[in-house]
């Protein structure tokens, strides 16, 4: 018979050496690392795909991905008067320097919060917390052109097209229903609300460009980004910005704009009576 | 808000797994090898019979088996694993704690036998199922042991043996 030596266990070889803290790093890192390449190579494809969209095909895309941005928001029938002098100023805005070729959609929304929305398909909603803070038509046609150039340089495409990147990617490496990839859905898709600070001065320009064209003048159309810049610390602008830049930094880059395009200055236009009603403090 | 919420939840989730989970893992491997080191007399062995002339005082099965969960940490780590491949070093010591366990508690079932033969482990994961339609990510792992555990009737006591043998 075998004769049975009794032997303590004194090493154990499932056990590893080493930290699994450092395992989490070195493979979390390498995850970081792939995702990020690959994110940054397929951006770069999606923004020369976009480039090359043409018109037809962009706004078809866009008209296809409205619908879910649109449910997030009700239209009030009290402010159909405002909403219409608001698609007024739009639409003479784009009249004036020609651009009739597509045609946007003005939606005024009961909504505190100092901001505007461009939604893909021409769709522009604007917080009735926008025009209350307005102090003139310039200011609020400065907003608008802003939205309009978001859409001529189609940033929106851009901005779902990385997004729609980034969901692919994690669905793909991690499966769908992971718990990394849907930690990465959600942290990430909120990072894609945000238009890039060169898209947002670009978007401007555009916007001045077409102030220019319609009033002849620049004046007053930015002193809402002046005001906003003191007004920071207030709650009802963090919705603001959270989605656009700095308003210091960019009134700053803008009056450059001015003085290098030598736009001319004027009166500005007073805010038409329907619009003036929501900024007073009886109004709706 | 609802992003950062979850990440937030995240982040705490596996630190407290990985500071609990460390905890609990050292504590039961000192367990494992102070309770080894107690029954280290008690063979257990894969071998289906033994040969011996010795008369038996009892051949029976003996159970023992033990649940042991993922951490989230573990959990975590192993699906990053799971991109790349290669050892889970994750639940490497996780199944090691759970076999050497099940094999514990089935001996101190037995402990004044002479030899357990015939040992088998079976394993199985309880959960990562669906619950209420939501998937359960967690595990646990269950390991089983089982043998036959033998008691050798020994000869009367010594100085009784002994005692014709003197008289003769």
């Amino acid at each position: 018979m075998i004769k049975y030596t009794p032997k303590e266990l004194t090493e154990n070889v499932n056990v590893p050496k080493q930290s699994a803290l450092r395992e989490l790093f070195v493979l979390l890192g390498a995850v970081v690392g792939i995702i990020l390449v690959v994110y940054l190579v397929l951006g770069l494809l999606v923004d020369v795909v976009v480039g090359r969209l043409s018109p037809a095909t962009a706004q078809k895309l866009e008209s296809n991905l409205s619908p879910m941005f649109l449910a997030l928001f009700t239209n009030d029938t009290r402010l159909v008067t405002a909403e219409t002098e608001l698609q007024g100023i739009l639409d003479q805005l784009l009249q004036s320097s020609g651009q009739t070729q597509r045609t946007f959609q003005v939606h005024l929304v009961k909504n505190s919060n100092v901001n505007a929305v461009a939604i893909p398909g021409g769709h522009i909603v604007v917080f009735s917390g926008l025009v209350a803070e307005a102090k003139s038509e310039n200011e609020l046609a400065m907003v608008l052109g802003h939205e309009v150039g978001h859409f001529a340089h189609r940033d929106q495409l851009r901005a779902m097209g990385r997004g729609l990147v980034l969901l692919a990617l994690s669905t793909v490496l991690l499966g769908g229903d992971d718990a990394v990839s849907g930690l990465l859905q959600r942290t990430l898709a909120q990072a894609q609300l945000k238009f890039s600070r060169k898209q947002e001065l670009a978007a401007d320009e555009w916007g001045l460009d077409l102030i220019a064209k319609r009033y002849g003048h620049v004046t007053g159309s930015l002193d809402f980004f002046r005001r906003l810049g003191e007004r920071e610390k207030l709650p009802q602008w963090t919705a603001f910005l959270m989605t656009h830049p700095a308003p210091a930094k960019r009134v700053k880059e803008l009056e450059a704009t001015v003085r290098a395009k030598s736009y001319a200055s004027g009166e500005p236009k007073p805010l038409p009576p329907a619009l003036r009603e929501i900024a007073s403090p009886g109004g709706p | 808000m609802e992003g950062l919420f979850s990440l937030v939840t995240f982040l705490v989730l596996l630190a407290v797994g990985y500071f609990a989970g460390v905890t609990i893992e050292k504590k039961h491997f000192r367990e494992l090898q102070e309770r080894e080191r107690k029954l280290l007399h008690l063979p257990c062995v894969a071998m289906k019979q033994i040969e011996a002339d010795c008369d038996i005082e009892y051949a029976r099965l003996v159970i023992g088996s033990v649940v042991i969960s993922v951490d989230y940490f573990k959990f975590f780590l192993a699906a990053l694993r799971n991109i790349f491949g290669g050892e889970v070093k994750a639940y490497s010591p996780l199944m090691d704690r759970a076999r050497r366990e099940a094999l514990l508690r089935m001996k101190e079932q037995v402990t004044d036998a002479d030899i357990i033969i015939n040992v088998r482990l079976e394993t199985s994961r309880i959960g990562g199922g669906e619950t209420g339609g939501e998937k359960n990510p967690l595990t646990c792992v269950e390991v089983y042991a089982y043998g036959t555990a033998i008691k050798v009737r020994r000869e009367a006591a010594p100085e009784v043996a002994v005692a014709p043998a003197a008289a003769a």
